[in-house]
């Protein structure tokens, strides 16, 4: 360049430039998945360019849509050709997100690998490709019987229609069934991976010739739990087997919701305490402490509803699961919950008649609820989103004795810095309460969950949830609480406070992925993270 | 609970949708039958163009990014060849807005709708494909470039009662049988099993004849709505001038359009056959006494069901058919899979889309068990029965008319 030519110059070439090597990416990817299934067209690039989390929005350069793990291994050998960043989508609904192709490159759609490939009765496995969602994956693992009359169900199906199972699985989803059957990580048999640099790598006893989907740990060093929760930047997960577990035989369910006798005080010591005394005792089937606004905006039609459904509703709901093989484990079970709550003597069961208002109020039968409370039906959050559009959602695993001062300092951050400036309703209604679920796993720990609801198309607002959103995740971790799934923002901050073990990671990423080229700043594992 | 907006209600332009495409979350339930719904990973689909194309943006979810992209200042994109694909091979089924709606109160379809008439204002619109129908219609009333003589031969056939020319005599019953059951030599039976039943059923009836004009749903669903009102307002004169106190019709499509379209403009009320069927059996004015051994699934029209929520009649009317052994198939009612013929898909994409998603309507009718896929929609049925002589599924395609007439 001479001296006192524009410097524009140099961009236009290097954009030029830029869009050679793209041309040309396409036409070799084109030639690995046909034409029809890969394009550079700014009208299909558009739509994977945003979600409705707080992350930035831009487009990817090239979308591809791979049928099979040897095409999702050929374009990971072009990216890696050209040094072109690719990152990975199933269904597009997660709360980090990490489909946002934040250095532009190749989205690898994965909707053509939609196949249950086994379920397996006898070792109680089932096996998959990424595009399948949960509710499917229920639905036909259910159909299938490991001792008769018992059905077989994945363990974790939280956002039940939105989410896929294998993408809900590395991000550590969590829900009722996965605090009772143990968490993503422990019941993976086996996944198969395209590394950055293209090789085939499958984790498990199936990476042994002739071993079918045997749930053990390794074979040999069990290093494959370092590509969950890594948010894809360990390569792109093809195909997994996971643990079955049996559904629910229990003839006799009833849900219980309990309240404080003085209705309109909440009291989150109180309820941490009940919740550790049923816990302990292991006889509840699933314990829930909702969250009432979270119960109102699902079921109100208008904002002003919200406010009402709210005000007729005790404080503070707890609801309690019963199950028993016949009516007489039922009665036992609810007797030994009679006598806690008596010698709490802060807590009453709600009566049967407002209970049946309650559900009616929410629009649901008891059946539908419980049925919510464990399969975990997507149409309820989808429904408290549709207020304000978009939400955020962290949900961190915390000892029940720092629930009361956890709940302090959530409401003083939210009363300090969320304020919704031009929501058309009260603007209260634009957060949540928070919410426990538990029992985790029988611990004395259970999850707690906030949930952010706000406008995408309001600039102002996003930067407000933004902020609120940092500074709750500041708080939970420095007041000892763990981050469960990875959320917005989660790992930026989480990553760095792990110190050897995040070096390591950091050390992981460069022998595995040296051009940085998967899924590149979806987490602070590059030197150039910004 | 949900808002319940139903397709094609008080579309607005553009602008109206700006904000829906803020709100929605890209959850993806636009993909699939109602997640509480679905009973099998092979029959959870729900959008016939984005399980065609599979990129997000054939999807309610996409549409409502375009909208999105479309109305941002300055726009993120311009109309483009692509663009006008992605607009133009939605059959406008509604299957998105009816999960949407569900759960998220948002109105995909209509976005969808309004993203169409945006385009053709915009001069991008509507495809080259639909410019003959469209010219048919304003200058022959019907989009096969028939004459309008043409349009009561069926009434000729042999053995068919006399049929009242409404244009002439006063009817208490206006029948319209439409531009396909009065041109198509397939579908023409369904006008003449109405007029056996009706007759048998001894109502005051009448046709137009020559008369008839086309209902303008073609170019409504192609978005052109400005010449979709010249239509409008000549139909309603020419339907208002027959004092008729009730129209009926056999198509889902005409009936959506007149119940929807023209609403209280016509003098008129408006059913679809299946309605008034169900009447004049609940009367005792027909009785079905024949067996009609078969083994039936029913697939719900799109303008029926969704459209116009329409989904018990037909069902009621087949359960009391002697004979008939009635299965369901996995997605039905509003989560009912569109036969791909709407929204002016299967003139300007028969086979790439209306075809295609017919045979996968097929395959589910036949892993129902049934060996007869009964619908009440001409439109439905010519595309249906199509796919079904090219293809293999074995399943006979029939309008419910014709196992009522044969019953009768």
């Amino acid at each position: 360049m001479s001296a006192g030519q524009p410097a524009i110059a140099t961009e236009l070439f290097d954009y030029e430039r830029k869009q050679r090597v793209v041309s040309e990416t396409l036409r070799r990817i084109q030639d690995v998945v046909g034409p029809d299934y890969a394009t550079a067209d700014p009208e299909i690039l558009s739509v994977y360019s945003r979600d409705f989390t707080i992350t930035p929005q831009r487009r990817p350069n090239i979308v591809v849509l791979p049928g099979s793990t040897e095409e999702v291994q050929r374009i990971v050998r072009i990216a890696h050709e050209f040094s072109m960043p690719v990152y990975v989508l199933t269904s597009g609904f997660n709360h980090a997100g990490s489909f946002i192709p934040r250095r532009g490159g190749i989205m690898a759609d994965l909707k053509r690998m939609n196949r249950i490939l086994d379920i397996d009765e006898e070792s109680m496995t089932a096996t998959f490709e990424p595009y399948v969602p949960i509710a499917v994956l229920y639905e036909e693992c259910n159909k299938r019987c490991a001792v008769r009359d018992i059905m077989l169900r994945p363990a974790n199906p939280i956002t039940y229609g939105s989410a896929c199972m294998m993408s809900n699985v590395l991000s550590g989803g969590v829900a009722f069934m996965a605090l009772k059957s143990g968490s993503h990580a422990e019941n993976v048999v086996s996944m198969t991976w395209v590394t950055p640099q293209g090789e085939i790598l499958v984790t498990g006893p199936p990476a042994v010739p002739n071993v079918g989907p045997v749930p053990v740990l390794g074979p040999g060093p069990d290093v494959g739990g370092m590509f969950l929760g890594a948010e894809g930047n360990f390569g792109i997960c093809t195909r997994m087997t996971i643990r079955l577990f049996t559904e629910n035989p229990w003839p006799r369910e009833k849900i219980f919701l309990i309240h404080p006798v003085d209705e309109k005080e909440d009291r989150p010591e109180e309820v941490a305490s009940l919740f550790y005394d049923i816990t302990r005792d292991n006889y509840a089937q699933s314990l829930y402490k909702g969250s009432n606004r979270h119960s109102a905006q699902i079921a109100a039609t208008s904002a002003e509803d919200v406010e009402a459904i709210i005000e007729s509703l005790p404080t503070t709901i707890v609801y309690c699961v019963l199950a028993g093989l016949d009516a007489e484990e039922l009665a036992i079970k609810k007797r030994h919950l009679d006598e806690q709550l008596d010698a709490h003597g802060r807590f009453v069961e709600m009566p049967e008649e407002a209970k049946t208002l309650f559900f009616e109020t929410l629009g649901k039968t008891e059946e539908e609820v419980n049925r919510l409370l464990l399969k975990r039906c997507y149409t309820g959050p989808g429904r408290v989103g549709r207020w304000k559009g978009s939400f955020q959602w962290m949900a961190y695993v915390v000892k029940l004795e720092k629930i009361a001062q956890l709940e302090e300092r959530y409401k003083a951050i939210v009363h300090r810095y969320w304020i919704s400036p031009d929501y058309y309703g009260p603007s209260s209604a634009t957060t949540t309460d928070t919410a426990l679920q538990g029992p985790y796993q029988y611990g004395r720990t259970v999850m707690l969950e906030y949930d952010f609801y706000y406008d995408q198309g309001n600039p102002e607002e996003v930067k407000r949830a933004a902020l609120v959103y940092e500074k709750l995740h500041r708080m939970m971790l420095e007041s000892g609480a763990v981050n469960c799934k990875v959320v917005s923002r989660s790992l930026e901050l989480q990553m760095p406070r792990l110190g050897t073990y995040y070096e390591l990671c950091k050390k992981l990423k460069k022998v595995m992925d040296p051009q940085g080229i998967m899924s590149p700043d979806t987490m602070p594992l590059m030197d150039d993270y910004v | 609970m949900a808002t319940d907006v139903a397709p094609y209600q008080n579309i607005g332009p553009l602008e109206k949708y700006r904000n829906e495409a803020w709100k929605c979350l890209r959850c993806g339930l636009c993909r699939m039958v109602n997640p509480e719904r679905v009973k099998s990973w092979k029959w959870s689909s729900q959008c016939p163009a984005g399980s065609r194309f599979l990129f997000e943006a054939y999807y309610g979810s996409g549409k409502q990014e375009m909208v999105r992209a479309l109305t941002a200042h300055p726009p993120e994109l311009a109309l483009s060849r692509r663009l006008q694909h992605i607009i133009y091979t939605c059959t406008l089924c509604g299957a998105c807005q009816a999960t949407c709606n569900y759960v998220k109160d948002l109105e995909p379809t209509n976005a969808s709708v309004a993203l169409r008439e945006y385009a053709v204002r915009e001069g991008w619109g509507p495809l080259p494909e639909h410019e003959p129908l469209i010219k048919s219609i304003l200058n022959y009333d019907n989009p096969w470039l028939q004459p309008r003589a043409a349009r009561s031969r069926w009434a000729r056939k042999q053995g068919l009662p006399k049929v009242k020319d409404a244009a002439k005599d006063k009817v208490e019953v206006l029948y319209y049988p439409g531009c396909t059951a009065s041109y198509d030599p397939f579908i023409q039976d369904v006008a003449r099993d109405v007029v056996r039943l009706l007759g048998a059923a001894g109502v005051d009836f009448g046709i137009l004849g020559k008369e008839e004009i086309c209902c303008g749903s073609t170019i409504l669903r192609v978005g052109d709505r400005e010449r979709f009102e010249i239509v409008r307002k000549k139909n309603t004169e020419s339907l208002n001038r027959t004092g008729a106190g009730t129209i009926l019709t056999a198509c889902a499509g005409c009936y959506s359009t007149l119940k929807r379209e023209y609403g209280a403009d016509l003098q008129a009320e408006v059913f679809h056959i299946v309605e008034y069927i169900e009447r004049l059996l609940a009367e005792g004015r027909l009785a079905m006494q024949r067996e009609v051994r078969r083994k039936v699934t029913y697939h719900d029209p799109c303008h029926l069901g969704r459209y116009c929520g329409l989904y018990d009649a037909p069902r009621e009317i087949l359960g009391r058919i002697p004979g008939v052994e009635f299965r369901e198939m996995e997605r039905i009612r509003e989560w009912a899979w569109c036969c791909g013929a709407g929204g002016g898909v299967r003139t300007a994409f028969p086979e790439e889309v209306a075809t295609w998603a017919a045979r996968l309507r097929l395959e589910e009718a036949a892993d129902s068990g049934a060996d007869t896929l009964v619908t009440a929609c001409p439109f439905c049925e010519l595309n249906l029965g199509e796919a079904a002589r090219g293809g293999a599924s074995g399943i006979r395609v029939v309008d419910i008319l014709a196992l009522v007439a044969e019953a009768v």
